[in-house]
Formats: C-alpha cells, structure tokens, sequence
C-alpha cells in the first residue's frame, strides 16, 4: 500500500490544499463567465488562475525564474510546496517526479516552431525535476483525462516494487487558445458554470491548476490517507465517446471493489464533467456496481475540468473531506438528470465511514478507478 | 528490453517492415502512389476503413500492433489484454495542424476530427477498438527509448492483464519508426 505523505494545490480557489478545501467546503468556485476568451467569439465559463498569483507565489516560494513558462511555474510552485511540506530532500536519486499533462506548453506553439524543446513534454517534466534539484529520469504520462489517476497508479507500483522511495506526482495544464478552440468545436464547452449529473447539464468549464502529491510505500496503518488500489480499463468503445454500457468504467470500478464492502465508501468522487455522455456513462457503471445508494459527488463545479491536474487535484480535496468526516455537495446540482438513479449529494454532511472511490474517464475510451482509505481503516 | 522478445517495426527510412523477422520492402512506386504508412497498410491486407480516419501517430502504431497480432502464436483473451504506447513528442506532430486552424482569425476552422488526436493516448485506444481489447491502456511520454522503464509498465500491467501490447512510436516526418510486441507474465519470470 502507498500513503500521501503530504499534497499541495494551486488554482484559483488557493496555493494551499487547506485552502481549497476550505473553499469546496463552503460551495465557492474558480469558474467566471468571460466575453471572447483569447479571441474566440461568444461567452465561455473557466476557472482561471490569476497571473499576478502566481507571480507571487512563485516568487515567494521557488525564486530564480530562468525563463519557465506558466504552465511550468505553476508546476514548480505546487511540486515545491509539496515536497517541502513532506520534509523530504528531492535532491535524493530514490525521488522521482510524475507529471500527469495533457498539453504541456502548446500554448507556445502560437510562437515557437515544433523542434522547440519546451514543446516535449519529457522536457517540461525534466524542468520540473531539476528546479526540485532532482536528477532521477521522471515519468510523463499523457492519457487523457485520467492523466492524474494514471500517474498515482504508475507511481504506487513503482513504489510497491521498491524502485523509488518517494514519488512526486503533479498534474498540470493551464487554458490555452488551443484547448479552449479545441473543446469548442466539440461543442463539449457550456456558457455557463456547469451542472454535473443535473437534468440541466449542457457541457464543462475548462479550468487551470497545478496539484501535488508525494506518496510512499506504507504498511497500511498511520494517519495517512492511503491508496489502496487502482485500475485503468479501455471501453473500446469509440475515441471520443463513451461506452454506452460503461464498460471500462464499471469494469475499472469492479476490480477495485473486489475485496471491499459498499457499505464501507462514504463516497464515489465521480469525474462528473457535466458533459451530457460522461455523466450518463458514470451513472449506468455505479448503477451496474450496484452502488446506488452510495452518496456521489463531483468538484468540476467548483475548479471546472483541470485536465491533467483533474484526477490528483480531485483525489487532494476527497483526502482532506475524508479526514474531515465530510461528504461535500456537487456545485451546480439540483436535480439528477441521468437515466440510472444514484445519489449525488446536493448538501454536505458528515459521515464516518473511512473508504472513498475516485473515478475517471477521458478520450480514448480510458477510464480509471481508484481506492483510498483513511490510515489504519480496515 | 527483453533479449530476443520477437517484435515487429516498420521503418520508412527504408521503407520496409517487418513481423517476427519477415521482413518485407515496399517499393518506391507504392510509396509515391499515397505514402509510406498507406502502403504499409495496403501491402497488409488490412481491411479496416477506420485507419483513413486517423492521424499518422495512431496509423503508425495501429500497423505495428496489427503486425505484432497477427503474428502473435498464442490466443489473447480481449477482456483482459491491454495496450500501451510510448513515445518522444506526444502528438505533436497533429497538434501543430490542429494549431495552424485557429492561428488566424479570419481564417478559424478548428475541426473536432483533427481535435481528438491532439491526445497522443487515442492511438492506444484504436487498438484497443480494433481488437475488442478492455484490459487497461495507457500512454506515456520518454525522452529516450528506455528499456528498463517500458519494461516495468508491461510488467506492472501484467498484474491485471492476461496480456499487454506494447508499442514505441517515433514519429519524424519522412523517417517514421514504429514497433510493437506482445508481453505475457511468463516473458520476465526469470
């Protein structure tokens, strides 16, 4: 097994974990409506991380700025605080970085020809590593959506198998023309902020953040949170869209709920993106687990969709509601518009259950399940 | 990797492929009739429409993986055969023809068939359509060809799946490598 020893997030709702947390606890959001965002006509809703901000931050905790993109700089500042928070010199060969991205710096390509080094992402993860003064060859990982739980699974079995002793797992991706352009034409985006698994849901938010977590082999007890277990299967489906039987998501859910009780999950954090397919897919696999009654919530309403952050941003907010004995409420959800009956939670309330499920699906057909309990849970 | 793991490549440097050490060269005029990946996949036999549709990465690695498939000895079991795919550069390469439609304002025609393969991942996943595979398919990014490294995700995979297709795709305009083999749990018993 493998515990979060320590975890950090920026974006618009805060530079700390705490921060966020707070802010999704008391129903706030990153997402405003902006008027023509980087010249592409019409009204878009996202969740935008302010550039003095992260000037601050970054000056404030990283310093010597050598000419990183934003994208890296927000990166930086999330790895950096993460990784000083565990107290662990990242200088140390057994400290590896994972960088769960979807587009790196293609923002740049508006400037830069394709033979640009900052345009690798392997270049951007090695930038990352080194400002931690870390020499370890990193691991980038670009599947999609589920990026970020991707990166926790890749780096738990690295782990597990003893070839690293820490693992700094950080998502990233910033909003670009590119993105914004791209997700447009395929009609996913919504005008306005979005509506996760509501009958009034008509498409996401696109949001920016960077999340951090740094994760080591433990034997399952402490006061942790610990990744139990993960899974990634394939619908096999179609590229773009979801299996309408949800394969690889149930199939995903199923592994990871071999040798669990549902009465034991005090929640499913669902990837929720308010996209008409992707939360319709989500309830028909929670409804084939028969998790019915399991409360579901999503955080897509307060961050939008962060992309390659999304899968370790969210898996940093239900680690600090578990241990807050919370379930939090689905921003943006009033009434379930989905086909299968499941219970997404419109209000937060306690619980003292100890387990919670983080689900995840992108392009591709790529769905992710994962397990995570408090420390010393059973 | 592996030593004497049978893989199968293609290599348009001089334009010839090969499965399980046949290797076969395409000639001058197939390739100046479309282009090399188009021959390739003529000269296969393949019949699968979809292939037309993709961008060059996902050609690239498909041909490879139908190659490794077809000349894969043993049955793969489909619900639990996964995919995985490495590479130097993501999808950069459909993500500047994908930049270039929505570089100029006046001249602004971003295309969603174009879109989705500025995901390098959704080469694994035609794979995995292809074949019926929904064991668990992922893609990651290397600066170098890192044997010991793709080695450990195979084998990691194998925990879970009963088989992984594992490919490399390095993607130079003209210059196009790609290759692909098959891993079961009983390649790293040792």
């Amino acid at each position: 097994m493998v515990e979060i020893v320590s975890d950090n997030i920026i974006s618009p709702l805060g530079t700390t974990s705490e921060e966020n947390y707070q802010n999704v606890k008391a129903g706030n959001t990153g997402i405003r409506t902006y008027d023509s965002l980087f010249g592409i006509e019409g009204k878009v809703s996202c969740s935008k991380i302010d550039d003095a901000l992260i000037k601050s931050e970054f000056d404030a905790e990283v310093g010597i700025d050598v000419g990183y993109t934003r994208l890296e700089k927000l990166a930086m500042i999330s790895a950096w605080k993460a990784t000083k928070a565990a107290g662990i010199d990242t200088s140390s060969p057994g400290v590896k970085l994972y960088l769960s991205t979807t587009k790196g710096n293609v923002g740049l390509l508006d400037e830069m020809d394709m033979y640009c080094d900052k345009l690798f992402l392997h270049e951007t993860a090695r930038e990352i590593a080194w400002r931690l003064y870390n020499r370890t060859v990193p691991l980038t990982i670009s599947n999609a959506c589920i990026s970020g739980v991707n990166a926790i699974i890749a780096a738990s079995r690295d782990l597990e198998a003893g070839r690293v002793e820490y693992a700094v797992v950080t998502g990233v991706d910033v909003l670009t023309k590119f993105v914004v352009a791209g997700f447009s034409c395929l009609k996913s985006l919504s005008p306005k902020p979005c509506r996760p698994f509501d009958i009034d849901r008509n498409g996401l938010n696109l949001g920016e953040a960077a999340a951090t977590v740094v994760l080591r082999k433990s034997n399952g007890e402490g006061a942790n949170v610990h990744f139990v277990k993960g899974a990634i299967r394939n619908d096999a489906y179609h590229i773009s869209s979801p299996s309408r039987t949800a394969e690889g998501s149930f199939n995903a859910l199923n592994y990871i709920m071999q040798d669990i009780d549902k009465e034991q999950i005090a929640f499913i954090n669902a990837h929720g993106t308010a996209t008409i397919f992707n939360d319709e897919m989500e309830s028909v696999a929670i409804d084939r687990m028969g998790l019915n009654d399991v409360p579901v919530n999503a955080y897509k309403g307060n961050f939008g969709h962060t992309l390659g952050a999304a899968g370790v941003l969210e898996t940093i907010i239900s680690k600090y509601s578990i241990l807050d004995n919370t379930v939090i409420k689905t921003l943006g959800y009033e009434t379930l518009g989905t086909s299968r009956k499941i219970n997404v939670a419109t209000e937060n309330f306690s619980t003292d259950k100890q387990y919670f499920v983080k689900l995840i699906s992108g392009f591709g057909g790529v769905n992710a399940a994962a397990l995570f309990k408090k420390g010393g849970a059973k | 990797m592996i030593e004497n793991h049978p893989f199968s490549y293609i290599y348009e440097g001089n334009s010839e492929y090969c499965s399980e050490h046949k290797k076969v060269y395409i000639s001058p005029s197939q390739v100046a009739e479309s282009n090399f990946l188009t021959a390739v996949y003529r000269s296969l036999g393949c019949n699968y429409p979809k292939f037309f549709k993709m961008d060059d990465l996902s050609k690239a690695g498909f041909l490879v993986a139908e190659m490794a498939i077809g000349a894969y000895k043993k049955e793969l079991d489909p619900k639990t055969t996964g995919v995985v795919f490495f590479d130097r550069k993501a999808s950069l390469s459909t993500d500047c023809i994908f930049a270039k439609t929505i570089a100029d304002a006046d001249n602004f025609f971003p295309s969603p068939s174009v879109f989705v393969y500025t995901l390098p991942n959704i080469v694994s996943g035609e794979v995995c359509i292809r074949h019926g595979f929904q064991g668990e398919s992922a893609f990651y990014v290397l600066k170098e060809q890192d044997g010991n490294q793709i080695q450990n995700i195979c084998q990691d995979m194998l925990v879970s799946n009963s088989a992984v297709v594992c490919g490399w795709v390095d993607f130079v305009a003209g210059d196009v490598f790609a290759r692909a083999e098959i891993f079961t749990a009983e390649d790293f018993k040792s």
